[in-house]
């Protein structure tokens, strides 16, 4: 599933003199199987373009493209069956309960359907060293576990895209190797492309094209 | 899980709260039903007469006594009363002109109970028999007869105390027969009668109007008197005006008759009143628990969205709230039907002591409100929390 952007323009950006930027208000085709890296200082809409590839803003002109479907004409179901087999995220603020223990935060996504098995999902905790935390409730656990956290329930889901949003700003160089390395072990499995923004840090992973923003 | 993450034990109180006000709302409401239902049973039963219904005379005066004047009614009598707005139709009673004797065979034909008798007769259709146990198709020897519910009441508690008789129901006397030998123009045949019905309101033995008219035609010796008593249909017995209008006219009616009509009349009102406020109560019970869902909602709006944003169905959030709500509901409904079902049986004991008779169990009509309020507050519930999700996707 290649997504195409056509003259994306989010609403708070129109005004802005955007001919410097690699993605806004241009055509940009983002190809399956393939690895982004999105870039930019702070402030300049990372996260709205991952947020609205996810289909959480709707505030843009232009369209987003996929095969035959329009992001602007999706209905809501439409929207559930997209994020339940197409497009996985590990979100800003990662969005975890905190009311919820690891296992939980888990078990609500896991309600949806899965890609990977049970012993799958608790070798990549055990992967990531959040094993012992798991029975806990996430308020009491730091960003970074949470981050790893976070990472896991992205990778539970089948999808062709993955979108990850800062995704290692909290973790240290090891869990960072080893978090890249899951991350890219389930997309090449799965065929998928992925979406990583950051502040300029292409943290050892593998990438096909960066998009200056 | 998705209790702690939908719910957050929120909204707990405003639910039990709406809970209970649903629960006086609809007892109220689903009582008053039943209640009015059983009244109405209670006033209908055992009379053969609709509820319109009413038979006046003229007094009988010492005038009268003296042959002076007499109690029959002239035609433009009968016109002055079927002008009266309130009065639909006017049916004179046809009275026998020829010598009856009627016998009837108690305790295995030993004893008999012989009397002189008369008949009277009114329009088939304003009697409330079903026409498989009314009527008479000549020359037929067989007739079926009405008779006045005190006739059975001074049997069964006099006549048959007297002489050591066994006790009947209407529904067995249904299968006795009267003899009946009638006389007049020089003939005297012998006809058999059964006993169709009887009514507390009519004073009259009644026949078939086509037997009426037969007899009357084969046996009847003098000349048809006017006729002195008249059935009176109307539109409603409670008019104020009715009373008035036979007072001054001096006609005399069964006062029961018209209390009855008033009785049932405020009953309606006193009814009405109370399912108005029940009506309200509900609806105020209606808007707690929608207000509720939505505050659960909101308090829940952040757990929501990200339940949406990871790919749940709206349709899966919204059934989990409305799934914890119809158990709300069955559990009020079942409630409700058990409190109404207890009252109704202390009723029918308390109306038993005092010897009326009401039918048992829950009326009909009070499962259909029931099922109507739930199914309303269900739909309305389940359009508000739609919107609601709707808000945060």
């Amino acid at each position: 599933m290649d997504l195409r952007l056509q003259k994306v323009v989010p609403v708070p950006l129109r005004d802005w003199n955007l001919s410097q930027s690699g993605v806004w208000n241009q055509e940009v085709l983002l190809e399956c199987g393939k690895s982004y890296l999105v870039t930019s200082p702070s402030g300049k809409g990372k996260s709205t373009l991952l947020n609205l590839l996810y289909g959480i803003r709707r505030d843009f002109d232009g369209e987003v493209v996929a095969g035959n479907r329009k992001w602007s004409h999706l209905k809501r179901n439409q929207w559930a069956t997209l994020r339940q087999t197409e497009i996985s995220m590990v979100f800003q603020g990662l969005r975890l309960l905190p009311q919820l223990s690891g296992w939980e935060n888990l078990r609500l996504k896991s309600r949806l359907p899965l890609h990977v098995t049970e012993s799958r999902m608790r070798e990549m905790v055990e992967l990531l060293g959040i094993v012992d935390l798991m029975g806990k409730k996430c308020a009491f656990w730091s960003y970074g576990q949470r981050q790893r956290l976070a990472i896991i329930r992205a990778l539970l889901q089948p999808f062709h895209w993955l979108l990850l949003d800062e995704p290692f700003s909290h973790l240290d160089r090891d869990n960072i190797a080893l978090a890249a390395q899951l991350i890219q072990d389930e997309c090449q499995q799965r065929n998928a492309g992925v979406l990583i923004a950051s502040l300029g840090d292409d943290y050892e992973l593998k990438l096909d094209a960066q998009l200056a923003l | 899980m998705l209790r702690k993450v939908l719910w957050k034990n929120q909204g707990l109180g405003k639910l039990i709260l709406a809970s209970i006000g649903a629960f006086l709302g609809l007892f109220l409401f689903l009582f008053s039903i039943q209640f009015y239902q059983d009244i109405q049973s209670l006033l209908a039963k055992d009379d053969l007469f609709g509820a319109g219904f009413l038979v006046i005379n003229k007094e009988v005066s010492l005038l009268n006594m003296a042959g002076v004047g007499n109690t029959g009614f002239r035609d433009n009598e009968l016109e002055d009363l079927k002008a009266q707005s309130y009065i639909e139709d006017v049916a004179p009673f046809v009275h026998s002109t020829f010598r009856t004797y009627a016998s009837i065979g108690l305790g295995g034909q030993e004893q008999e109970i012989r009397t002189d008798i008369f008949f009277e007769s009114i329009p088939d259709a304003y009697l409330d028999i079903n026409a498989e146990k009314w009527g008479w198709e000549g020359p037929a020897d067989e007739i079926s007869i009405a008779l006045p519910a005190d006739y059975l009441k001074l049997y069964n508690f006099g006549f048959s105390q007297s002489y050591g008789l066994p006790q009947v129901s209407s529904g067995t006397i249904g299968m006795a027969r009267l003899k009946l030998k009638i006389s007049g123009k020089g003939r005297t045949e012998t006809f058999y009668a059964r006993i169709a019905g009887f009514s507390d309101r009519i004073n009259a033995i009644l026949v078939p109007q086509g037997f009426m008219e037969y007899a009357n035609e084969r046996f009847g010796d003098r000349e048809a008197r006017k006729p002195s008593r008249v059935l009176v249909v109307c539109n409603d017995p409670a008019h104020p005006d009715l009373e008035q209008y036979l007072k001054e006219e001096g006609y005399e009616t069964n006062r029961e008759k018209l209390k009855n009509s008033r009785m049932q009349s405020v009953l309606r009102i006193v009814v009405g009143v109370l399912a108005g406020i029940s009506v309200l109560i509900i609806s105020l019970a209606l808007i707690v628990f929608t207000l509720s869902f939505q505050l659960i909602i909101t308090g829940a709006a952040e757990e929501i969205q990200l339940m949406l944003h990871l790919g749940t169905r709206e349709g899966a959030i919204a059934g989990y709230y409305l799934k914890s709500f119809s158990l709300i509901l069955s559990g009020l409904g079942l409630g409700i039907i058990g409190v109404v079902g207890y009252v109704k049986g202390l009723v029918i004991d308390v109306l038993q002591e005092r010897g009326f008779e009401i039918p048992e169990g829950i009326d009909a009509a009070v499962w259909l409100s029931l099922m109507v309020v739930l199914g309303v507050f269900m739909l309305v519930n389940t359009v508000s929390i739609f919107q609601s999700l709707r808000k945060l996707a």
